[in-house]
Formats: C-alpha cells, structure tokens, sequence
C-alpha cells in the first residue's frame, strides 16, 4: 500500500484484533481452565467457551473489515500509486485470508445448522488452525524482521 | 473387541474411513429410519410405557461393547494434577454400573415420582444423549471429533477425540463421560494435552447404516421409543401429547433436539422429581446455546461493508491527490 495511507489508528486495531483472535482461538481448545489463564484474574472470560466464541467471532469480524478495506484501497489506487508487495508479504497474506475463510465457513456451518460430516469437519477444523497458526509464526517473524 | 491402538498412520486413516462410515449412513433403511428427502432422524419415547424394565440398557451395553474403551497399562499421571483428573471407568466394578451415563454405559433409566394434579405418579424416563439439531459439541469440537451425520446423529470419533471435554462443557445436558489412558493423546503429549476420549449414545450409526435400528427401540418390549424422519417424529409426538393432554419435551430445548419425549405431567415437575447429579442429567427447559453466537456473528456481516464504505471515504481522494501530484511532477520545470 502507498505510505500515504497508512493509518496507525488502523494498524493498532488489526494488531489488536490479531491478537484476540489468536488469543481466541487457542482458547477454542481446552487449554486455558487447564493452564492457570482463567484464574487470572480479568480473564476468567477465556474459560468460558462460549464468552470465548464471542471474542474470537467479534476478532474475526475486524479482521475480515480490515481485509475488505485493504482489498478495496488496492483496488482503488492505481498500480503505480502502491508500493510493491514482496513474496514474503504475500505468504502472509495468503494464511490470514485462509485462516478468515476457513473461519467464515465455520460459522456459516454453525449458523446454518449444517451437517458436513468427520471428513469436511475436520479438513474445516485443521485448515483453521493450522492457518492460524502459520500465520503467528509467520506474523511473528515479519514483525521481528522489521523491528 | 479392544480399542485399536492409534498410530499417526491410524489417525489419518480415520477421516477416510469414517467418511466412508458417514456415506453408507444415508443409504435407504426400511421400516421407521430414514425417509427420501428428509434423512434427518428423530426419536419419540412416550414415557407412559416405560417400565423400567432395563432391557434397552442391556442391549445398549450388549450391541456397543465393541465401542468401549479398553485401557491399557497404567493412568498417565497429568499435568498439572490439581486442575486434571483421571476418569477411569474401567474396573470390573464399575464398568457394572448402570445407573448412571458413563462411559460404558450409554443409557440409563431416570425415575420420577410424586403428584401431579392431586395424582400420584411414576414415571421412568430413558436418558442419553439428545442428539440436538445444532448441537454445542460437535459444532465447538476444536477437532471435529465430534461430529453431525447428514441424518442428524452426534457422533464422536474415538481415534481424534483427545478428551478435553469441551463436548461436555458446552453440552446443556452434560452428557458425554470420558474415560482417561485411551485414546490418541497417549501419542502426542499424554501428560500435557488431552486426557482419554469421550463417550455418548451414537444411536447405534453402525446399525443404521445397515438397515436396522437402534438397539434400545427394538428391544423394548413396551415400544416406548419409536424412530423416523423428524418431521413425522414431531407431528406424532405432538399428536400424541394433545391426545393425553400431556407434555413435549426435547423439539424446542436448545433450538431442537432429535429426541423427543411425551409425559403426561409436566416436565419441570419431573425435573424436580428426578435425581440430578454427574452423570444424571436434567429435565429443564433449556435455551439455543449457540444461539447467543450465532448473534455475535452477525458482525461478520457488518464489517466488510463498512470496510468497502471506508475504504472509499480514505481512497478516492488519496488516489485523486496522488495522480494530481504524478501530473504536476511531469509537467516540464519552468
């Protein structure tokens, strides 16, 4: 994206919705009650799978507003007007945009009341997580790299 | 049979196989299971008849003891101690009892009584999983393990289940019970993650699949319980209870449930008759709990088109700025 458009109201609002989403989502395993988290006190929130649900849906709500408004804005500025995106940014892009669709399917499957089976569940669960997780990792290290 | 021991390799294949679990379970089944066009099964138990007589236990342990989990060798001893206890159901002892769900027994017989109306009553309720339409355990399994056949059976895989109980936790019946030392968390990190597998009424899927029905209705000698598609399921179980001038309990509990029970008596007067504890679930009505949710992701909605709106509000103009200043820098220097 062009320098000029940069936000940083904006940039502390995707870190922050990273964050609770990750956050989040490893609160989707029962890990938190089992590890001292939700005796924290502030957190007793994390526990509770359902108040958990909530966090991460509202998360990854910014996060899918943040995609839209990047997508839209590229699609806005002309080619010359935006700064090259390098294969490292891609890769990261690539896990957050599968780590919000899979979650996205989810939720419609939930919402829906559908029924996809072991199989379809599985590869839904898994690929969420997994592209979650790359996407920390990976995260972590861009961070890293330009700090 | 013993629990197949589970290796990567196992594992893997487990999707495949239960897929293929999954499709035969669609196949057309005779007589009251599934219907073309509607496979969703329900149950309707009118616990008028029941007698407590325990034959649908019996069979129910008798035809799923294959199922049964088959520890081998010593409890894992859990980290950290004081937050995870070992279940262990496996002794001799207890794998007797038959009062309660556990994991090896998968239906029990709940008795209520008292007055009704300045009548006495008794009545004997058939308890076990309630296989609910959008139900908490399997849409909130981290693994998927558990999971909804197409006609409407909760199931959970015993070879992905790593036996944190969420399924348990978010069941408004807490019905799965697990059992500690199986299970594929002993090959991952026993100690650290997981703790065995649970288990509940999979209303026989095996048997359904091959044209029968569940053990518990075909044995019980006062047809108590009936099984078919949903939709006649309810019209019967509401039929029925308009005939008796009686109760429906389990179409509207957590946005509906595939089990449906009909009394004569009211069913919050057979709640506070029955005795509740682990193991021996309620009778409360009970609220959609992934309805609350379900509201929440109703942002997810929301923000892409504000993400459009603003986008356009912070980008039109940048763009128009920055070809206005791309003319000017090619303008020729004066």
């Amino acid at each position: 994206m062009n320098p000029k458009a940069n936000n940083s109201g904006l940039k502390w609002l995707f870190a922050a919705a990273v964050f609770a989403a990750l956050f989040t989502g490893f609160g989707n395993m029962p890990l938190y009650g089992r590890y001292y988290i939700a005796d924290i006190p502030g957190f007793a929130w994390s526990g509770d799978f359902i108040a958990n649900l909530k966090v991460h849906l509202v998360a990854g709500a910014l996060l899918i507003g943040l995609a839209v408004y990047t997508l839209a804005g590229r699609y806005i500025l002309k080619k010359g007007q935006q700064a090259p995106r390098t294969a490292f940014g891609r890769v990261v892009d690539i896990t957050l945009a599968l780590a919000i669709l899979t979650g996205l399917i989810a939720t419609v499957r939930n919402f829906a009341c559908m029924t996809p089976g072991l199989e379809a569940q599985m590869t839904i669960n898994f690929t969420h997580m997994g592209a979650g997780m790359l996407f920390a990792v990976i995260g972590a290290v861009a961070f890293f790299r330009k700090g | 049979m013993k629990q197949p021991k589970v290796s990567r390799r196992s594992f893997l294949k487990a999707g495949a196989l239960t897929a293929g679990a999954v499709a035969t379970s669609s196949l057309p089944v005779p007589r009251k299971a599934t219907a073309a066009g509607d496979p969703e099964l329900a149950t309707l138990l009118d616990i008028r008849k029941c007698i407590a007589c325990g034959e649908c236990v019996a069979a129910c342990r008798e035809v799923n003891e294959e199922k049964f989990p088959e520890p081998e060798g010593e409890m894992p001893v859990m980290v950290p101690v004081s937050k995870v206890k070992i279940a262990d159901w496996s002794s001799e002892e207890k794998r007797e009892v038959d009062d309660r769900l556990t994991p090896y027994n998968w239906l029990f017989i709940q008795t209520a009584e008292g007055e009704y109306n300045s009548e006495a009553f008794e009545l004997n309720i058939p308890r076990r999983c309630m296989h609910c339409r959008n139900a908490p355990c399997s849409t909130l399994c981290p693994f998927g393990a558990a999971f909804t056949q197409p006609n409407g059976i909760i199931r959970i895989h015993p070879e992905v289940c790593m036996g944190g109980a969420k399924c348990k936790k978010v069941c408004p019946w807490d019905i799965p019970e697990r059992q500690s030392g199986v299970g594929l968390h002993l090959n991952l990190m026993p100690q650290y993650a997981g703790n065995g597998v649970m288990y509940k009424c999979d209303r026989c899927y095996n048997r359904i699949a091959e044209g029968e029905i569940p053990a518990c209705v075909e044995v019980c000698p006062e047809e108590v319980q009936e099984i078919g598609p949903r939709d006649e399921i309810v019209k019967k179980a509401y039929t029925l209870a308009k005939e008796i001038d009686g109760f429906v309990y389990g179409d509207k509990e957590n946005g509906g449930t595939n089990t449906l029970y009909v009394s004569p008596v009211p069913f919050d007067v057979l709640n506070r008759a029955i005795e509740k504890g682990p193991g021996e679930p309620h009778l409360k009505p009970v609220a959609d709990v992934m309805a609350d949710p379900n509201k929440w992701a109703a942002a997810l909605a929301v923000t892409p088109v504000a993400g459009v709106l603003g986008a356009l509000a912070r980008f039109k103009p940048l763009a128009a700025n920055l070809e206005n200043e791309q003319e000017s820098n090619n303008e020729p220097q004066s």
